[in-house]
C-alpha cells in the first residue's frame, strides 16, 4: 500500500513537472478561420494552425484572436506516429519567421499521427496536440 | 406607296373605320388574354445535372463523379460556362448556354453526353436532369403548420405532402412543389448491433435478409373448371407487425425475427433541411411554375384550391398561402406603370388643348394613343411577348411620340381647310385633306425612320440587360410603327368626318401668340451673337459631360420587390438541430423590428430541391408592413442586429428576385463575386482569408464573406485490405456493410391509402454513437465463432475534410462575396482592384476574376456605347441621303451633344448614377433630339423653296415661329407623359423605368431650349451655302 502510494505521489509529480495537458482536440464547427486554410486547433493561451501536404508540414502559431505569433516565442517538438504499427519517428522542425517548416515521409501509409509538444517560451508552459495528417491527399 | 395608303384611306373611309374598329376590339379581348409578369423572360438557359453521390465526401464527389461528367459537357455547342459544386453525397452541375440557344434542344445534347458519362461512374449513381427552371419560377410559398402545437410535425407533413401536394400540382401551369420542414414519415428498422451479437448473426445476413422483406411475386395461372386464375405470391409488409415477425436468421435452431434484434417503428426521415414559419416550426412549401405560365393566374388557382380543401384538413391546421407571393409584385408594378401610363395620355390630352386650343382636333389626335397600343397588343400576341414592365415601359417612353405624328397631320389639315375656306373656289375637302397629308409624310416617316435606328443597339444587347430591353424596344417600335400608320390613315379618314364644314378662321391662342413673340425677341438677340450663343452651349456641354465624373456606374437599379431574403450562414460542419437554433434566433430578432410582418424559414436542402444547399444555410424571406422607416434603413438596422448577435456567421441581405438575378450573372448570390481559381484547396482558403482582409475596409461594402468552403470534420474508417482479406473480406464487401450500418438504406415501400412510405433499415443511435461503438461492430462471424468487428479490419481515426468543392469551367474555385450599399458598383470595384492588386499575392497559377453585376455593367456599357455610336453613323447617313449635304446632316447632329446637357444634369441631381438603364434613355435621346432638329431645318428648307423665301434673318426666325408649337408641342407630350415615372423612383416596377425617364425628360428640356435657340444661330451662320445649293439641287431634280 505504502509503495502504491508513493508511485503514485511520484507520478503525480512527475506530470506536475512536466506541466504539459492535452489540448483541444476539437473546436466548434470552424467558427475560426484558418488563415492558411489548414486545421486549427486551440489551446488555452494560443491556437496551432497545421497545413500538411504530401511530405512537407508548417506549423503556425496564433494568439487566441488569431493574431500570428512569431516562431521565436515558442518551441515546438514534432512526432509521427503510423496508425497500427505504432511507431513513431521525430521530426525536425526548423523555426522560420511566422511558422515552423519540417518533413516526414510516410512511406505510402495513408495517415500518420502528427504529435505537436508546443512550449510557450516566457511562461514555459507545455501543450500537447494531436492533428490526423493524410500525406496523399 | 405612302402617298397611296393615305389615298386608300380616304377613298374607304367606312373600310378604314371598321378596321379599326375590330383592331381595337380584338386588340382589346388580347390585352386581357397575355400573359402578366413583372419582367419579360430573362432566364438563362440553363441546365442543372444532379447526381446523388451515396453519401461520398466532397473530394470522392469531384473526382469520381463532378469531373468525369464535367470532361464530357465541355465541347457542347452553345455552352458558355460550366459550374459546379460537390458536396456531401451531392454532386450539382450548371451548364450555362448562350442566352440565343433553346432550352429544350440544350437539354437534348446534354442527356446525350451525360448517356456517355454514365459508364464512367460509380456503379448505382445516375445524374438526373433538374426539370426546365425559370428565373421567375418560384412564385409563392405556402406555411403549414400546427395551431399551439397541438399536432405532431410528421402529421402536418403529411397532410401536405398528401393531400396539398397532390392539388396544387394538378393546376396548369405549376411544375412543382418542393416542402420542406416537418418530418416526411418513414417505418424505420433500427437494429441493435448488441443484439444482433447476442443472436450470433452478421449485419451480412441481415441485409441479405431484408433485401427481400416486401416483395410481392407471380405464380403463373391455374386451369380449374374451364377458368383461368391468377396465382399471385403475397408477401409485401404492409404495417409494423408484419416488419417485426421478419425472419433474419437462426440462432441455436431458434428463429429470429426482426422485432428481436431491431426496434420497429414510424418516425421522421433523416433531415437534412427544416422550415418555419414566424418563429415556430412549419412545412414551407415552395410553388414552381412552368416557363412562360402565367404568375397571377396560377396564384389565384392556388388560393381557390387551397380554400376548397380547407375544410377537410384536421382541426388544428393551418395553411397560410400568404407567405411570399410573387403576384403581389407583379400587380403592384404592373398597376404602378398602368396608372402612369392613364396620367401620361390625360397630360398627353391637356397639352394638346392647351396648344391646339379646340377640342376635335385634341380628339383626333390622342386617338393614336388607344389606337397604337391595342395594335401593340396585338404584335405582343404575335411575338410570344407578356405584359410587362418593360413592355409597358416602351409604351410609356412612346406614350407621347404616339401622338407626334398625327399632330403634324391634324395640325397641317386644319391649316390647309382654313386656307381652303378663304379661298374663292374651294377644293373638295378630302382633296384638301390629301394633299395636306401628302406634304407633311417625309418628314412624319424621316422621323421615325430615325428613332426606329437609333432603337437598333437594344436588339443587339444580349445578356440580361438585352433580355430586358429587347421587348421595351419591341413595344416602343410597335407603338411606334402603329401610330405611324395610324397617322396616314386613321387621322386624315377622322379629319374628313370631324373637321368637314367647321373649321373655322381660327388663329393663334394667346399663350402661343405670346410664345411666338418671345421667340422672336430671343432670336432677335440671338442672331447676331452666334459665337457666344455657340460658346455658352459648348460651355453648358463641356460642364455637363464633366458631371459624369462625379457620378457611380451600376449595372441596374435597385429593384423594389416588397420582401427581401436573408441568407444565415453558419460554419460549416454544424449540425441541422444549430443549424435551426440559430435561424430561429434570427426570426425573433427580425420579428422584433416593427416594419417586419412575418418570416418564414428554409434551413437546409428539402428532398425534391435542386439547390445544394448544406444544413449550414438557412434563407429567410421577408415580408415587410407598408408603414415604417425606409427599406434600406429597416434592413441596415437588421444586418446590424444580425452580426452583433452571431459574429462568426455570415449573414447576406438581398431580395428574392436580385438574388436569383445575381445567382444567374455570377453563379453567386451577391451583387459582387470575386472568384479566385486555382487549383489547391488549401492555397485557394488561404488566399480568399487574406483577400477579406484586404478589402474589408472598403466603404460602401456590405455582407463581405468568403464561401463557405472549409474544412469540417470527419470519422474515416479506411478499410486495411491485407488485414480485411485475413477473414476473408474485401474492401468493397466491408464498405458496403458499413454504408448499410451507418447510413441506412431503404428495403421496401408500403402503401397505405394510396400513400407510399418507405421502409428503412439502420443501425440504432447506441451502435454509432461513438467511434468506440462503431469500431465495435461485428461484420462477420468466422466458422470458429471469432466475431470479425470494424476495427479488426479498418483504422478509424478522425479527420478534417473539405465541406463542399466549387468548380467553374473546369477549375476549383472559392468566391468572396459583398453587396453594395451607399455607393456605386463602379467605384467600389475598381477600389477592391486597387487593393487586391497591391495587397495580395498569388501564387503561379492562381489568379482572380472580378464577376457578378461588375462584370455584366462593363459588358453591357462597351456594347451600348458601340452599338450607339454605330447608329448615330446611320442616322448620319439617312440625313446625307435624304438631304445630300454634308453641313446640313452635320448641324441636325450637333443637336445631340445638346440633348445629353440636360440628361446628364437631371441623373447628376437625381440618380446619381450611370446604369444601363440609364444609356438606353440617352439612345433614345438621340433620336428624339435629331426630330426636332430635322423638322426645324426642314421648314427652313421648304420656306426657301416653296415659299420664295430667301436666306435672311428674317426667314430664319419665320421659320422658327411657325414651328416652334410642334417642336414644343412634341417635347411637352413625351416629357409630360413621362412625368409620372420621374416621380416613381424605387416605386415597384418603375425601378429600371425611372432612369430611361429621367434622362429622356432631363435631354428634351435641353434640347428643346437649345433646338429653339441654338439650332436657328447655327443654321443662320454656317448653313447659308448648304441650304442654298440644296434649294437649287431640289430645283434641278424636280425640273428633270
Amino acid at each position: 500500500m505504502r509503495n502504491l502510494v508513493i508511485a503514485l505521489a511520484l507520478l503525480a509529480f512527475s506530470s506536475s513537472a512536466l506541466m504539459a495537458h492535452e489540448g483541444h482536440d476539437h473546436d466548434a464547427p470552424t467558427t475560426i478561420k484558418a488563415p492558411k486554410g489548414g486545421v486549427v486547433k486551440s489551446l488555452d493561451a494560443s491556437r496551432v494552425e497545421v497545413v500538411a501536404k504530401g511530405k512537407s508540414i508548417k506549423i503556425y502559431l496564433y494568439d487566441r484572436d488569431m493574431k500570428p505569433a512569431t516562431a521565436g516565442e515558442f518551441s515546438v517538438v514534432a512526432q509521427a506516429e503510423l496508425p497500427r504499427s505504432k511507431k513513431v519517428e521525430e521530426i525536425k522542425l526548423e523555426p522560420n519567421d511566422a511558422f515552423f517548416e519540417g518533413a516526414y515521409d510516410a512511406k505510402g501509409v495513408h495517415r500518420y499521427k502528427l504529435k505537436l509538444e508546443v512550449t510557450h517560451s516566457k511562461t514555459g508552459e507545455t501543450d500537447k496536440l494531436t492533428f490526423n495528417v493524410e500525406p496523399r491527399k | 406607296m405612302l402617298n397611296q395608303i393615305i389615298r386608300f384611306a380616304l377613298n374607304h373611309r367606312l373600310l378604314v373605320l371598321a378596321i379599326t374598329a375590330l383592331s381595337v376590339v380584338f386588340g382589346g379581348a388580347t390585352v386581357t388574354s397575355l400573359p402578366i409578369d413583372v419582367f419579360p423572360d430573362i432566364t438563362k438557359p440553363t441546365v442543372t445535372i444532379m447526381t446523388e453521390s451515396h453519401g461520398m465526401a466532397p473530394e470522392e464527389v469531384e473526382t469520381r463523379v463532378t469531373l468525369p461528367v464535367e470532361s464530357f459537357l465541355n465541347g457542347i455547342p452553345g455552352v458558355e460556362r460550366v459550374r459546379s459544386q460537390s458536396g456531401v453525397g451531392l454532386s450539382v452541375i450548371y451548364v450555362e448556354f448562350d442566352w440565343g440557344t433553346e432550352i429544350y434542344r440544350n437539354r437534348q445534347l446534354v442527356q446525350e453526353k451525360i448517356n456517355l458519362a454514365r459508364e464512367r461512374l460509380p456503379k448505382d449513381i445516375s445524374p438526373v436532369m433538374g426539370p426546365v427552371g425559370s428565373l421567375m419560377g418560384q412564385i409563392q410559398q405556402i406555411a403549414v403548420y400546427s395551431k399551439d402545437n397541438v399536432i405532431d410535425p410528421m402529421e402536418v407533413r403529411n397532410i401536405a405532402e398528401w393531400v396539398l401536394r397532390p392539388r396544387l400540382m394538378t393546376i396548369p401551369g405549376v411544375a412543382q412543389v418542393i416542402s420542406i420542414g416537418g418530418g416526411l414519415k418513414q417505418y424505420q428498422i433500427r437494429v441493435s448491433a448488441s443484439k444482433l451479437n447476442l443472436h450470433q448473426l452478421t449485419m451480412e445476413q441481415v441485409d441479405e435478409e431484408l433485401a427481400q422483406i416486401s416483395q410481392n411475386t407471380t405464380g403463373g395461372f391455374l386451369e380449374k373448371d374451364g377458368q383461368e386464375y391468377l396465382v399471385r405470391n403475397i408477401g409485401i409488409v404492409e404495417n409494423l407487425d408484419d416488419i417485426k415477425g421478419t425472419f433474419v436468421g437462426l440462432h441455436f435452431g431458434k428463429p429470429v425475427l426482426i422485432g428481436d434484434i431491431a426496434e420497429v417503428t414510424e418516425a421522421p426521415r433523416l433531415k437534412r433541411g427544416d422550415g418555419s414559419f414566424n418563429g415556430k416550426p412549419a412545412v414551407v412549401m415552395t410553388i414552381q411554375k412552368q416557363p412562360g405560365a402565367d404568375t397571377v393566374t396560377i396564384t389565384k388557382a392556388i388560393a381557390k384550391a387551397i380554400n376548397e380543401i380547407r375544410p377537410s384538413l384536421p382541426a388544428g391546421i393551418v395553411v397560410n398561402p400568404d407567405v411570399f407571393k410573387q403576384s403581389d409584385f407583379i400587380e403592384a408594378s404592373i398597376d404602378g406603370i398602368v396608372g402612369k401610363l392613364k396620367l401620361g395620355t390625360v397630360l398627353v390630352f391637356v397639352v394638346l388643348l392647351v396648344f391646339l386650343a379646340n377640342l376635335r382636333m385634341s380628339i383626333i389626335t390622342i386617338t393614336a394613343i388607344p389606337v397604337s397600343f391595342l395594335v401593340t397588343a396585338l404584335v405582343f400576341r404575335l411575338f410570344g411577348l407578356s405584359v410587362n414592365t418593360m413592355t409597358l415601359g416602351g409604351l410609356a417612353i412612346a406614350i407621347g411620340e404616339l401622338v407626334d405624328d398625327s399632330i403634324v397631320d391634324v395640325e397641317n389639315v386644319y391649316r390647309r381647310l382654313r386656307e381652303n375656306t378663304k379661298s374663292l373656289r374651294p377644293r373638295s375637302v378630302l382633296k384638301v385633306i390629301y394633299d395636306a397629308s401628302s406634304e407633311v409624310r417625309n418628314s412624319i416617316v424621316l422621323a421615325t425612320v430615325i428613332i426606329a435606328l437609333v432603337f437598333l443597339p437594344l436588339f443587339s444587347l444580349d445578356g440580361l440587360e438585352g433580355r430586358l430591353f429587347a421587348p421595351l424596344g419591341v413595344a416602343y417600335l410597335s407603338a411606334l410603327a402603329a401610330s405611324l400608320l395610324v397617322s396616314l390613315t386613321l387621322t386624315p379618314v377622322l379629319c374628313s368626318f370631324f373637321l368637314r364644314g367647321k373649321v373655322n378662321a381660327h388663329g393663334d391662342t394667346k399663350f402661343v401668340l405670346w410664345l411666338k413673340n418671345l421667340d422672336k425677341k430671343i432670336l432677335e438677340w440671338a442672331l447676331p451673337r452666334s459665337r457666344l450663343v455657340i460658346g455658352v452651349a459648348l460651355s453648358l456641354f463641356a460642364a455637363s459631360m464633366s458631371l459624369t465624373g462625379f457620378m457611380g456606374r451600376d449595372f441596374l437599379p435597385k429593384f423594389n420587390e416588397g420582401t427581401a431574403m436573408i441568407a444565415i450562414i453558419a460554419p460549416p460542419g454544424i449540425s441541422l438541430a444549430e443549424s435551426n437554433k440559430i435561424g430561429a434566433a434570427a426570426e425573433s430578432i427580425m420579428l422584433a423590428i416593427p416594419e417586419i410582418r412575418s418570416v418564414s424559414r428554409k434551413t437546409g436542402r428539402a428532398e425534391l430541391d435542386e439547390h445544394a444547399a448544406g444544413v449550414h444555410v438557412s434563407e429567410i424571406d421577408v415580408d415587410f408592413h407598408e408603414k415604417g422607416r425606409p427599406r434600406e434603413a429597416v434592413l441596415n438596422d437588421l444586418r446590424t442586429k444580425l452580426k452583433e448577435k452571431f459574429p462568426t456567421v455570415g449573414v447576406n441581405v438581398g431580395q428574392p428576385i436580385s438574388h436569383l438575378i445575381d445567382h444567374m450573372l455570377s453563379g453567386v448570390n451577391a451583387a459582387l463575386a470575386i472568384k479566385i481559381f486555382g487549383r489547391d484547396l488549401n492555397v485557394l482558403r488561404e488566399k480568399a482569408i487574406e483577400l477579406e482582409a484586404a478589402i474589408a475596409d472598403t466603404n460602401g461594402i456590405v455582407d463581405l464573406r468568403v464561401e463557405e468552403q472549409s474544412l469540417v470534420p470527419q470519422v474515416k474508417i479506411h478499410v486495411m485490405r491485407d488485414e480485411a482479406a485475413r477473414y476473408g473480406l474485401s474492401a468493397g464487401q466491408v464498405t458496403k456493410l458499413l454504408e448499410v450500418a451507418f447510413n441506412g438504406e431503404v428495403v421496401a415501400q408500403i402503401l397505405e391509402d394510396n400513400r407510399s412510405y418507405e421502409v428503412f433499415f439502420q443501425f440504432d443511435e447506441s451502435s454509432r454513437a461513438s467511434i468506440e461503438n462503431m469500431q465495435k461492430t461485428v461484420l462477420k462471424i468466422m466458422p470458429t465463432g471469432q466475431k470479425v468487428t470494424v476495427e479488426m479490419v479498418a483504422d478509424v481515426y478522425e479527420v478534417f475534410g473539405p465541406n463542399e468543392i466549387n468548380r467553374e469551367n473546369g477549375q476549383r474555385r472559392i468566391v468572396i462575396s459583398g453587396n453594395l450599399s451607399g455607393r456605386d458598383l463602379g467605384g467600389v470595384v475598381k477600389e477592391i482592384q486597387d487593393k487586391v492588386r497591391t495587397k495580395v499575392e498569388f501564387p503561379e497559377g492562381y489568379y482572380v476574376v472580378y464577376g457578378g453585376q461588375f462584370e455584366s455593367q462593363q459588358a453591357a456599357t462597351n456594347k451600348i456605347v458601340l452599338f450607339g455610336l454605330i447608329s448615330i453613323l446611320g442616322i448620319a447617313l439617312i440625313l446625307m441621303n435624304n438631304y445630300q449635304s454634308k453641313a446640313i446632316t452635320a448641324q441636325i447632329m450637333v443637336t445631340i451633344p445638346f440633348a445629353f446637357i440636360g440628361g446628364v444634369l437631371l441623373l447628376f441631381f437625381t440618380d446619381r448614377s450611370i446604369t444601363v438603364a440609364s444609356l438606353v434613355g440617352f439612345i433614345t435621346l438621340c433620336g428624339v433630339a435629331s426630330r426636332n432638329a430635322i423638322m426645324m431645318i426642314s421648314h427652313y428648307l421648304h420656306l426657301m423653296r416653296y415659299e420664295n423665301e430667301s436666306f435672311t434673318r428674317d426667314m430664319i426666325i419665320r421659320g422658327s415661329q411657325e414651328r416652334l408649337v410642334p417642336v414644343l408641342m412634341t417635347a411637352s407630350v413625351t416629357s409630360l407623359a413621362l412625368i409620372p415615372l420621374i416621380f416613381s423612383k424605387g416605386q415597384p416596377g418603375s425601378e429600371v423605368l425611372h432612369p430611361v425617364a429621367v434622362v429622356i425628360v432631363g435631354g428634351l428640356l435641353s434640347s428643346t431650349i437649345l433646338d429653339i435657340i441654338v439650332t436657328p444661330t447655327i443654321f443662320y451662320r454656317y448653313g447659308r451655302q448648304s441650304a442654298e445649293k440644296y434649294v437649287k439641287l431640289q430645283s434641278i431634280e424636280q425640273e428633270i
